[in-house]
């Protein structure tokens, strides 16, 4: 069990693209185990490697942990996905969802993304595994796959009127 | 009718806005279009009203009204040729530029925008706290002059990204289809 740090924006950690590994090893199993561990002591759904300071192409995505907002029901997912050289091969619709990032604690961006997305990748074990997911999951897959080529919701913002909040109102000082 | 921009800035407190309105209000003013905003503890207010002849009995109300708020008010009157509505542009874009935070970072960018001939309409920035060290965000609305791409713009501004430490990028404004 290693809980590592989080890495936060402008940390140029997150502005790299990752390489895909050739398997599981006992050196990516254990990361994978970090990673997973990392995301559980925090307050998100979802985490890419890189920002944990690892060039892993890896996330743990786990969408059943809170409502898509407070006061809402939870969703129904797959529950933790651990995820290793992801890929979109399938996309569906569209819609716009708030998206938060625990990298970039401050802000909240309105995001266009499919509705519906099916993942091929290996799983935990290094099995190809391929997962449908839609709705919220969805979001979250490709929100922490982005960062597996140094991309941020801040690159995925459209409309400057419309897109970007500050999630909590500044302090007085 | 004629027309007049007023601008108003105070430390931030509830009822600005009410305040500002029944003054125009009061006056027989008509709002067309404004922007509002609060940046920190400060509030402003950028808004286009058309009225009376004469704003001096407006203005006194309002000078009154910054004797007990604190605002900052400004009335200016707008010619024939700034009341009309700027011609289309081109194109619009979305210029992102975000990075570490450090002295210069929206001079550089539009300064070459403005070489580019580029015309900003809509500008935020955003200094975030939350790291080691200081993020800055800066997105741009802008249009583009005839001829130019979104891409064009993108690769001049590219040269200066790197010396510049963040990550720029134009892409065409996106309509909001609500």
């Amino acid at each position: 069990m290693a809980v590592r740090p989080i890495l936060l924006f402008p940390d140029d950690g997150l502005k790299k693209v990752c390489a895909e590994t050739p398997g599981v090893d006992g050196v990516v199993a254990q990361l994978l185990t970090d990673l997973t561990d990392t995301l559980y002591a925090s307050p998100g759904v979802g985490l890419a490697a890189p920002q944990i300071g690892s060039l892993l192409r890896a996330v743990a995505v786990d969408v059943t942990r809170y409502p898509p907002r407070k006061g809402q029901p939870p969703v129904h997912g797959h529950g933790l996905l651990v995820l290793v050289n992801p890929k979109i091969v399938k996309r569906e619709g569209e819609l716009v969802f708030r998206e938060g990032c625990l990298s970039i604690p401050e802000f909240l961006a309105d995001i266009r993304r499919s509705a519906a997305v099916r993942v091929e990748a290996l799983d935990r074990a290094g099995a190809p595994v391929a997962i449908d997911a839609e709705g919220f999951e969805a979001v979250a897959l490709q929100h922490e796959m982005d960062h597996l080529d140094g991309l941020l919701f801040l690159d995925r913002v459209a409309n400057l009127k419309t897109d970007l909040f500050r999630r909590k109102p500044p302090s007085r000082s | 009718m004629k027309r007049y921009l007023l601008t108003a800035a105070g430390g931030d407190r509830p009822g600005l806005v009410a305040a500002v309105t029944r003054s125009l209000f009061d006056h027989g003013c008509n709002l067309e279009d404004s922007a509002m905003t609060r940046l920190q503890g400060e509030f402003a207010i950028l808004l286009i009203f058309s009225g009376p002849p004469s704003t001096a009995p407006l203005e006194k109300t309002l000078k009154r009204l910054g004797k007990k708020t604190g605002l900052v008010t400004h009335v200016k009157s707008l010619s024939g040729r700034e009341t009309r509505s700027p011609r289309r542009a081109a194109e619009g874009v979305l210029v992102s530029v975000y990075g570490a935070d450090r002295p210069g970072i929206v001079f550089h960018v539009t300064d070459r925008l403005a070489r580019a001939k580029v015309n900003i309409t809509d500008l935020s920035t955003h200094r975030t706290s939350a790291g080691k060290s200081a993020g800055y965000i800066l997105y741009i609305e802008a249009e583009l002059p005839r001829g130019l791409s979104p891409e064009a713009l993108q690769s001049t501004l590219r040269d200066g990204a790197a010396a510049w430490g963040v990550t720029v990028q134009v892409k065409p404004l996106a309509a909001s289809a609500l």
